[in-house]
């Protein structure tokens, strides 16, 4: 439950200026994902792009879910964790992360 | 939403824009707290050395200089070294905050987290609610 679902339990200052950085911080997680995207999804990542993309996973993994975007969150940790253990990053994951920064359901 | 431990002076050093301003937002807001807030580790401990806050929350994965390597900093200066410091993270894995927990952190708190539940963590993890 963020913020958001709880308009009205907290005082009035908290929730409008929740709303407005909410905002921002959802946006600058999209941007976050749309560079993780170019970055890994060409398929020619150097250990640069790799550090970058990986940095950036991090930054969605912790901001994504505090400001409401759960899916975008948990696709972020789920390729981070490919990156981390040099899994490889699969198609399905790039893919996963695609969908949720669109705002697009998995269901 | 207010807590009645409200009052003190906390610093928060986090190189997430987002994630200081919501932080800093839920702990003055609902919190009723002082907040500071710094972008980076180098700027985070002189601030602190400017504020002497009750408690720091500290980001642990932060570019040029990491968390723990602030936390070192911060136990090493006078005036500072007795400061609760709550690590804020989005390692979520047993090893990583096991090795935090470690380092002499009074808690370790999870990103992502509800910006309305965190002065009362912080409140129970510090013990200012007693």
């Amino acid at each position: 439950m963020t913020p958001d679902d709880r308009a009205g339990d907290e005082p009035a200052p908290f929730h409008d200026a929740f709303a407005d950085l909410a905002e921002r911080a959802r946006a600058r997680n999209v941007g976050r994902a749309e560079r993780v995207l170019e970055l890994l999804g060409g398929g020619a990542a150097d250990a640069d792009d790799q550090a970058e993309a990986a940095q950036l996973l991090h930054a969605v993994t912790g901001s994504a879910g505090t400001f409401g975007q759960e899916e975008l969150s948990d696709a972020a940790r789920h390729l981070a964790a490919l990156l981390r253990d040099g899994d490889g990053v699969a198609s399905g994951a790039l893919d996963g992360l695609r969908r949720a920064a669109r705002g697009e359901t998995s269901a | 939403m207010h807590v009645s431990s409200g009052g003190r002076r906390v610093v928060v050093i986090d190189d997430d824009p987002s994630i200081r301003e919501v932080t800093a937002l839920a702990l003055s807001a609902v919190g009723g707290h002082e907040v500071h807030t710094a972008g980076d580790g180098v700027e985070g401990v002189s601030l602190a050395r400017r504020v002497r806050p009750d408690a720091i929350l500290l980001d642990v994965m932060m570019p040029t200089v990491d968390g723990p390597t602030v936390l070192a900093r911060i136990r090493a200066e006078e005036g500072l070294h007795d400061v609760p410091v709550v690590f804020l993270t989005a390692k979520v894995g047993a090893q990583d905050i096991s090795r935090l927990d470690g380092l002499g952190a009074a808690a370790v708190f999870t990103k992502p987290f509800d910006p309305l539940s965190l002065p009362r963590l912080l409140a129970e993890a510090l013990g200012w609610d007693r």
